[in-house]
């Protein structure tokens, strides 16, 4: 009785110790996905492109499956199919929205993410320009390591302001938050070459409009958002022989901007965003910057080109009705009682929003 | 500064204590040298007749040789019988003195006294016991001695009485085993050793009734408060000068015949993680190994169990830019993680019980069949995967670089349960058997003491003592946990050169 | 003499905190917003006062009788019956709540880690370890809680982390005061629940009552200030980085923030995170099932030979059974809310019944025997 006893935990020791338990989900068996698109098809279903990363022989290659499906649940369900092996998206570090989605209720998709524990909720999210699978299965062609290249085109574009440090979870909150909108980076294919096109900006859930390159690393410059360097070009003359010596190029360096409600009367409500910076000289053909007063007449133009740009700038983003600034939540925050009296929504757009640039150029480089 | 001055009144009223009463009996002499000497059972007495009158030679005999005590001076004064003592005895050196102090200091220092009812005690200068050099094989160290324990107990008193040499070592002899009549010897320093402590030590011993005591073991099997547990609960040391620091302590030592380790009890966690070592190294060296020691510890006990959780539950852990790799390398292994992480920690233990076994040369040769011929093909044949021998190989380095050999096998044994709750439950199954673990280690008692001291109960002060090492000048009190009678070690003044110096 | 053997008051202050903080710390920011809004941390205030005059008061009840255990003084004041009767009482809560926390850390392993894992297992797996522990003596639980409460430094590091790393927004936290003082008052006990263990002062108070009561008072308050601030803190990552229509859908912002917390070395902090949260559960466990056995122990006095191990281990797997009984989550906010209304009762109503008929009837210890 005993030695049948002893046996039978033998067995089970066993049987529980070769197969794992409930939850064991082994490495060995997962097919990690490393980067995934979603795209929305002509008949409002969704469309996932995913690349698992395999082996022939002993090099790794780039897998691609497709699944279509009405939520991102069943396409993932689908794709299990497909793929020998647990279809494991967990790894993955960027996910890119096809515009056609991202126009879209964007939240409604997500869902799945922030539910999931298993989930990466700091992976990266981009919107590409036009359809978010093409970008994938181009970049799968030329390169292996595709979710690294996409995460380094990213976080390069971070550095040098041109967009926002967001992840699934930072647009989560300002999704969430009825005073603030976001931008994402924009991805497209040029010349078979994937790049950096701008950023997607997004008002509540969906994608409204876009901004250049240029005009995001403004906006992140006027929202006190600069990384760690920020690039401009400005046309400062138009009469030289050579076209080159037209143009200076500058980066910002200690920018301060600081918003400001100047009015808060509901029917009139003045925004003023202003923003002292340095600028540091990096590349200025005609070179004359020895004397005093060019430098002065430099200043001047370059401030008034900004302000020029901004003012620009923030009729795009009015005319898309997106509050970049959080110029809501500074509302609700500081004066409650105007927020409870505007329709936000509706006169938003309306609102007067002035920026004031002050420069001084700090830097020339080590030439005059 | 306090602690220095008590030590040094101490001192001042045995001085006057023996000045009182000029004139004893020989008994009371020899009385009062039997209480200097704390009553300790290596002290011995031999009576002999000279010039018709009682003569006394008094010595320890762990210090001194007794082959030239009986050829240099009992043989003389046997065949002689009158005459004057110095032109007798054979020796280099004779001390006249008539304060016992004097005569208990050079006792324990290799004289051996010779007292009649005059005054004056006689001090011999012995020659001491010659003893070749055993460099100890469990405990080598680079620096400091190279001395280790030999096999005959009064040999090995002689090495902690040479290193401690102050009347106050006691020595207490007795047997046990019925039939065995083992002969072992309790040390340990009069006046600092916790009375209780002792008390519980002779309890314990007490009960011992066995037919054979064969090696420290039994001894520890039988005084040990919990046999049950993984963890050793005394320290097993070759060497004397570890004995002696510890001793200094406050500890007990006990000494077996033919046996060249020696018991220290009660001990912490924590002694099990620190070598002899340490303190010939400078103070920074020192911290450095001891945080190592301390970092090898976790490892040896966690990371398998860590890898094989993260492998089979939580591979999100791990960074992107790593994972193929492992990935990869598991590909064609057949085995769970579990099972692989077992064949490689068997196959370690097999090698190193194999190398035991083995002489010295052949070991060598194991070493290099088991590590790289072994760990290369069984990685080429699919059966285990490349991260699993690495860190397989990890965990057994960590796991030597600790100097207890019972501690480290210890912990490379607790890895196995350890594996299996990682493998059955994760993360969250290590964690419930980490805890486990802590709590066993909270409630474990090395003769009544805790230990886990300092870390439970917690003392800050002798915490950061434990894992970085001060300069020893910095450690003024011992530490409180052995209750040891008095604390001071060393004082403040003793680096008052300092101001000497500033002056100009 | 032998400065091993005594508990000091640091001891006492862990032990109380390492009760208070449990499985509530993960989920309260979320509980106490769901109250009074922004204000959150205004009520978590407010409780950490009231819960001080609720120690004040206790304290002074074991200042009466400083080396008795609540269950003998309460046969003192009220006789043998009905002292007893309390002492059953006092039973019954440890070990709901006992089983109350294995349900809730349960949910959490659950949702977070184990997914597909029975539940009767990972109940057994909390529980295993709270019944070794819980039948030692407050020597040896009192030395583990101290090691592990690394665990709340750690907590607060990675938050600190959260805060430098996440582009927070200050501004979630204003306006200041505008969700009104009845929401931050119901703020106040939604965070109550999250600090209920400071109760466990009535049985440890004769076990450090060498160290005199003043001492006792200071570590008391201590603690309950150490884990007030702890909450706040906390509290305060939380409204400021969820935006406030966020954290109404995430039930466990502590552990959601933790998630968002991205390190080269270790991508995913939250799954080690949530695991070995288990081991602050773990005490608080214990800490419960300590409180059954020692008033086992007086209830069944007179079976001299009744083991302390047993008691602990009995009413150990009472608790795991109960535990086990409610299925859906709705019968499990059932028996919270039981608990709950029950805790009030143990905490508030009792001490302070035996206070008023301590001081009314002038009993005090050594007087009545």
């Amino acid at each position: 009785m005993n030695k049948k006893l002893l046996a039978a935990a033998a067995l089970l020791f066993l049987q529980v110790s070769l197969t794992g338990c409930w939850d064991q989900r082994l490495l060995k068996n997962g097919r990690l996905v490393y980067s995934s698109s979603f795209d929305s098809t002509e008949n409002g279903n969704i469309l996932t492109t995913a690349i698992i990363r395999d082996f022939q022989g002993e090099f790794p290659t780039n897998v691609e499956i497709q699944g279509e499906g009405r939520t991102i649940r069943e396409t993932r369900m689908k794709m299990d199919r497909k793929v020998s092996g647990n279809f494991e998206p967990s790894k993955n570090r960027v996910f890119l929205l096809g515009e056609d989605l991202a126009r879209k209720d964007i939240y409604q998709f997500l869902d799945v993410f922030y539910r999931d524990p298993a989930s990466s909720i700091s992976s990266k999210i981009a919107i590409a320009d036009g359809f978010g699978g093409d970008i994938l299965s181009k970049l799968s062609q030329k390169n292996i390591l595709i979710s690294e290249y996409l995460l380094e085109q990213i976080n390069s574009s971070e550095d040098s302001t041109e967009v926002d440090e967001h992840n699934l979870q930072t647009i989560c909150t300002i999704m969430f938050d009825e005073g603030k909108d976001f931008i994402l980076p924009l991805i497209g294919l040029e010349n078979e070459e994937v790049v950096m096109k701008g950023n997607a900006i997004f008002h509540k859930h969906s994608m409204v409009g876009k901004l250049t390159v240029p005009q995001s690393t403004l906006y992140l410059i006027l929202a006190n958002k600069k990384s760690k360097r920020a690039r401009f070009v400005t046309k400062i003359d138009s009469s030289n022989n050579l076209p080159l010596d037209d143009y200076v190029a500058y980066t910002i360096t200690n920018p301060e901007s600081k918003m400001k409600i100047i009015s808060d009367s509901p029917q009139n409500i003045k925004v003023e965003i202003r923003l002292t910076a340095g600028i540091s000289i990096g590349e200025f053909p005609a070179d004359q910057l020895a004397e005093e007063k060019t430098l002065k007449k430099i200043n001047k133009k370059i401030e008034n080109d900004l302000t020029k740009k901004s003012e620009q700038l923030i009729e795009t983003i009015q005319a898309a009705n997106a509050d970049l600034f959080g110029i809501g939540r500074e509302l609700i925050a500081f004066h409650p009682k105007t927020w409870e009296k505007v329709k936000w929504e509706e006169d938003y757009p309306e609102i007067t929003i002035i920026p004031k640039i002050e420069t001084e150029i700090v830097g020339k480089g080590i030439i005059d | 500064m306090s602690g220095f001055e008590k030590k040094n009144n101490r001192r001042v009223k045995q001085l006057i204590h023996t000045e009182e009463k000029p004139l004893k009996s020989l008994e009371e002499k020899v009385e009062e040298i039997k209480q200097g000497l704390f009553q300790t059972d290596d002290f011995k007495i031999r009576e002999l007749t000279f010039n018709g009158k009682p003569l006394m030679i008094l010595f320890i005999d762990s210090v001194i040789d007794n082959k030239n005590l009986q050829s240099y001076i009992i043989k003389p004064i046997n065949e002689k019988s009158t005459g004057d003592l110095k032109y007798i005895i054979s020796v280099n050196s004779i001390i006249e003195t008539n304060s016992i102090d004097e005569a208990l200091n050079a006792m324990v220092d290799g004289h051996c006294a010779i007292m009649s009812e005059d005054e004056t005690i006689y001090l011999v200068c012995m020659p001491k016991i010659d003893e070749a050099l055993n460099e100890p094989f469990n405990e080598k160290v680079i620096r400091g001695s190279h001395q280790g324990f030999s096999e005959s107990i009064t040999k090995n008193i002689h090495f902690i009485r040479e290193r401690i040499s102050n009347p106050q070592v006691t020595v207490k002899y007795a047997t046990v085993g019925e039939t065995t009549k083992t002969k072992y010897a309790l040390i340990y320093i009069s006046d600092l050793t916790d009375p209780e402590l002792l008390n519980m030590i002779e309890n314990r011993i007490s009960y011992i009734k066995a037919d054979s005591i064969q090696s420290p073991g039994y001894f520890e099997e039988y005084l040990e408060d919990n046999s049950f547990s993984p963890f050793p609960q005394f320290l097993n040391t070759e060497r004397p000068d570890r004995v002696a620091a510890n001793l200094m302590e406050g500890r007990v030592g006990l000494v077996m015949e033919g046996s060249p380790t020696v018991l220290l009890f009660p001990v912490t966690f924590f002694s099990f993680l620190q070598t002899s070592e340490d303190y010939n190294n400078r103070s920074f060296i020192s911290s450095f190994f001891r945080i190592v020691r301390l970092f090898s510890f976790i490892i040896a006990l966690c990371l398998p169990a860590f890898y094989i959780a993260v492998i089979s539950f939580n591979y999100e852990i791990i960074p992107v830019e790593i994972i193929f790799s492992i990935k990869s390398s598991l590909e064609y292994v057949p085995f769970p993680p579990l099972i692989e992480a077992m064949i490689m920690q068997l196959t370690l233990e097999l090698l190193r019980e194999a190398s035991i076994r083995l002489p010295n040369p052949i070991a060598q040769t194991i070493g290099v069949v088991g590590g790289l011929v072994i760990g290369t093909a069984v990685v080429e044949a699919n059966l285990v995967s490349n991260t699993m021998v690495i860190v397989v190989a990890l965990t057994a380095i960590s796991s030597f670089v600790i100097p207890s050999n019972e501690l480290s096998t210890a912990l490379r044994i607790l890895g196995f349960p350890l594996m299996l709750m990682a493998a059955f439950f994760g993360i969250f199954g290590m964690v419930i058997g980490l805890m486990i673990i802590l709590i066993h280690l909270i409630k474990l008692k090395s003769l009544g003491h805790h230990y886990l001291y300092p870390v439970a109960p917690l003392d800050i002060v002798r915490l950061l003592d434990t894992f970085i090492r001060v300069p020893i000048w910095m450690s003024r009190k011992r530490p409180g946990d052995l209750g040891v009678q008095y604390k001071w070690r060393a004082s403040s003044a003793s680096r008052g050169w300092k101001k000497d110096e500033q002056a100009d | 003499m032998n400065k091993q053997t005594r508990l000091t008051s640091v001891q006492l202050t862990f032990f109380i905190i390492q009760t208070q903080i449990g499985v509530g710390v993960l989920g309260l920011p979320f509980n106490v917003y769901s109250a009074s809004k922004a204000d959150a941390w205004i009520s978590i205030l407010i409780a950490g006062g009231i819960i001080q005059i609720i120690i004040a008061l206790l304290w002074l009840l074991g200042k009466r009788f400083p080396s008795k255990s609540l269950f003998e003084y309460s046969k003192l004041v009220l006789g043998k019956f009905a002292g007893t009767f309390i002492n059953s009482g006092y039973l019954i809560y440890g070990v709901l709540v006992s089983s109350l926390i294995l349900m809730y850390s349960t949910a959490i392993i659950k949702s977070w880690a184990l997914i597909l894992t029975p539940e009767w297992v990972i109940m057994l797996l909390l529980i295993t370890p709270a019944v070794l522990l819980g039948k030692e003596k407050v020597m040896e639980i009192c030395n583990v809680y101290v090691i592990v409460s690394g665990l709340i430094f750690l907590l607060i590091i990675v938050s600190i982390i959260v805060l430098f790393t996440y582009p927070v927004d200050w501004r979630y936290l204003f306006p200041v005061g505008a969700s009104g003082g009845i929401a931050m008052l119901k703020g106040a006990k939604e965070a109550y629940f999250s600090m209920l263990g400071f109760e466990l002062l009535l049985i440890l108070y004769p076990h450090f009552n060498h160290n005199g009561g003043r001492s006792i008072i200071k570590a008391a308050s201590t603690a309950n200030l150490t884990v007030t601030l702890v909450y706040l803190f906390l509290t305060v990552v939380c409204l400021v980085t969820f935006s406030p229509a966020e954290i109404k859908i995430i039930p466990q912002p502590v552990l959601y923030y933790v998630k968002s917390l991205y390190l080269q070395i270790i991508e995913r902090v939250d799954l080690l995170f949530a695991s070995l949260w288990i081991v602050n559960v773990i005490t608080s466990l214990t800490s419960y099932l300590f409180l059954c056995t020692e008033s086992c122990r007086y209830i069944f006095e007179r079976f001299k030979k009744l083991k302390r191990g047993f008691c602990t281990v009995f009413w150990g797997i009472l608790g795991y059974i109960i535990a086990l009984l409610p299925s859906k989550e709705s019968e499990m906010e059932m028996f919270n809310k039981w608990v709950i209304s029950g805790s009030y009762v143990f905490v508030l109503i009792i001490p302070i019944l035996l206070l008023g008929m301590a001081i009314l009837f002038k009993i005090k210890e050594g007087e009545s025997t």
